[in-house]
């Protein structure tokens, strides 16, 4: 999954993202369709939801690294930063799943 | 295509292409460093105006769009490009050598070459008293090789018959030239030969303590110029370029060759974050050490153990003008220094400071100003059409400034050229600059000028 690490010297060359000629000139609010079903499922899921989530995010990021990604597009920006937050968060859902569960 | 639905069309690229360039791909190199020259592949390129930067782009098939930082500012930039004048001819070490670059340069000069050799860089040595963590040349006390005199001196002769029996500028270099062996054969064999100035490029460690070193040099003080490498004031400065704090033999070296009224210029290594913020106090040093003539600044580049440059954020030929105004509080800019207008404009710029009669420091371009300066240069041919009427500046006058201008603006300047006397008597005659002094003196043909001059020009300029 994981894409080699590019050289920062490497960028992209200005392309127009691509709508397909012709198509009209709205743009697609896919993203706030993703945001509400990540709610949806953080509703229902609780504390789960968010251990599934950040425990994905830190083992995707973990892996990204030793691939060598050292910087994401995230605002903390190291990854090594990145991971400790998501670590964290997963922590602390695990803690609130347990009481869930257990209380 | 059409389906009647009109779309959103192209975006703007978010840049402005500032012109186009033939380049070369840096990963390529890093991959394969010692690749032939041949095997190098030339690329399309562009200089391209971003975010108040200027960027190099360049499309490699193997990685793609590839960019790194040019220069900092494009303002300035612009206005080094103003400033080309005509270059002198010259001599193709292979006739008919028309292989493109950078291959061509597998056999010496090239026919596309478009510069003759202004300064002659003869590496005397790769032994040096010092290891500098930056050094482009990788010198270091464990290298011997030295160059017989024999061969330095062919090379000499062979660049003098190309350049028709003149050198303007020898400059040695090394590894450290003052521990050649041979340094005193030589500085002597040369003075037997047509070139104009002898420039010694030194860490002024072997300065700062050799009695009889610093006798040859003020023996030889008419035509040679010492380059002292001077980073700056802070011990921070002198640590990261050069491995310690030699401040106290630097600001010796300096005691010493002034003393000896050797014309010096101080060359500073400067690195974004290291040392960017002391160039106005490299330049006070200068201003306020007799005999130092000039300030070389020099930004760092990856080369030899001087690598793990960032080259998307680094210290640039326009980044050091842009940093002066601010450093010497307003009395130097950017606008007091033109490009040096006999090589690319994009490489070098020069200046010239004097103190004009009431003490105070001007710059040689503030004094006579740009627009008559490029009409001088006759490097804006409409302006000058358009004032042919009244042109208060008679038509041979006109010749002899530009010609001492264009000497003054090149490479081969320096306050230790002995035609000097005669640039500044042209200047400051014709031009009425508020130079008294200066110009009695350099005009006067008393006995003894020279050496008065060379006084005064110790004291009152700095290139
Ligand atoms: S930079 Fe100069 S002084 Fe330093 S090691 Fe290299 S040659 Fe020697």
């Amino acid at each position: 999954m994981s894409t080699p690490a590019r050289d920062p010297r490497q960028v992209d060359p200005p392309h127009a993202t691509t709508a397909a000629a012709g198509t009209p000139d709205v743009t697609d609010p896919l993203r706030l369709c993703v945001l509400a079903t990540v709610s949806l499922l953080g509703w229902l899921l609780g504390p789960f939801a968010v251990l599934v989530f950040a425990g994905m995010g830190a083992a995707g990021y973990v892996s990204a690294r030793r691939a060598g990604l050292l910087r994401s597009r995230c605002k903390l920006g190291d990854t090594r930063l990145v991971i400790a937050y998501l670590v964290t968060v997963a922590a602390v859902a695990a803690v609130f799943a347990v009481r869930m569960v257990t209380g | 295509m059409s389906s009647g639905t009109r779309g959103a069309g192209m975006p703007l690229r978010g840049d402005r292409i500032h012109r186009y360039v033939t380049a070369f791909c840096p990963l390529c190199h890093e991959e394969a460093p010692d690749r032939p020259l041949e095997e190098v592949v030339r690329l399309s390129g562009w200089l391209v105006e971003r975010e108040g930067r200027i960027w190099l782009e360049r499309g490699c098939t193997r990685h793609g769009l590839v960019r790194t930082m040019y220069d900092e500012s494009p303002q300035i930039l612009s206005y080094l490009e103003e400033w080309t004048a005509p270059t002198k001819v010259h001599a193709p070490d292979v006739v008919g050598n028309f292989a493109p670059v950078p291959a061509a340069y597998a056999d010496g000069l090239p026919e596309m070459q478009t510069q003759h050799t202004c300064i002659l860089l003869e590496d005397l040595l790769d032994h040096c008293n010092l290891k500098c963590p930056t050094c482009f040349a990788a010198s270091a006390p464990a290298l011997a090789s030295v160059a017989p005199l024999s061969d330095v001196l062919a090379s000499v002769d062979a660049r003098l018959e190309r350049e028709n029996g003149r050198l303007d500028v020898l400059m040695l270099s090394g590894g450290e030239p003052t521990l050649y062996p041979h340094l005193a054969g030589l500085l002597d064999e040369v003075a037997r030969r047509p070139v104009v100035r002898v420039l010694l490029n030194t860490n002024g460690l072997l300065v700062a303590s050799d009695d009889e070193l610093l006798a040859l040099l003020r023996r030889h003080r008419e035509r040679v110029e010492v380059y002292l490498q001077f980073d700056g004031e802070s011990a921070e400065a002198s640590a990261h370029h050069r491995g310690a704090d030699l401040r106290r033999f630097k600001d010796l070296a300096l005691q010493r060759l002034s003393d000896a009224e050797v014309f010096t210029t101080l060359t500073m290594t400067a690195a974004l974050g290291v040392n960017d913020h002391e160039i106005g106090a490299v330049l006070d040093r200068a201003m306020a050490t007799p005999y130092v003539g000039g300030v070389s600044i020099q930004p760092v580049f990856g080369s030899g153990r001087s690598t793990g440059i960032d080259a998307t954020d680094r210290l640039t030929h326009t980044g050091v003008l842009a940093r002066l105004e601010e450093q010497t509080d307003g009395r130097v800019t950017w606008r007091d220094l033109t490009a040096l207008p006999c090589s690319h404009p994009h490489c070098c710029s020069v200046g010239y400071l004097l103190r004009d009669d009431s003490g105070r420091w001007v710059s040689l371009v503030s004094v006579i100003g740009h627009d008559r300066l490029k009409q001088w240069l006759d490097l804006e041919p409409d302006l000058l059409a358009n004032r042919i009427a009244d042109d208060t500046i008679p038509q041979q006058l006109r010749g002899v400034v530009k010609s001492s201008l264009l000497d003054l603006l090149s490479e081969q300047s320096s306050l230790s050229h002995p035609s000097m006397a005669d640039i500044w008597r042209d200047i400051c005659t014709h031009c009425d600059l508020g130079l008294g002094t200066l110009a009695t003196l350099a005009s006067s043909r008393l006995p003894g000028r020279g050496d008065r001059l060379r006084r005064l020009l110790g004291s009152e300029c700095c290139g």
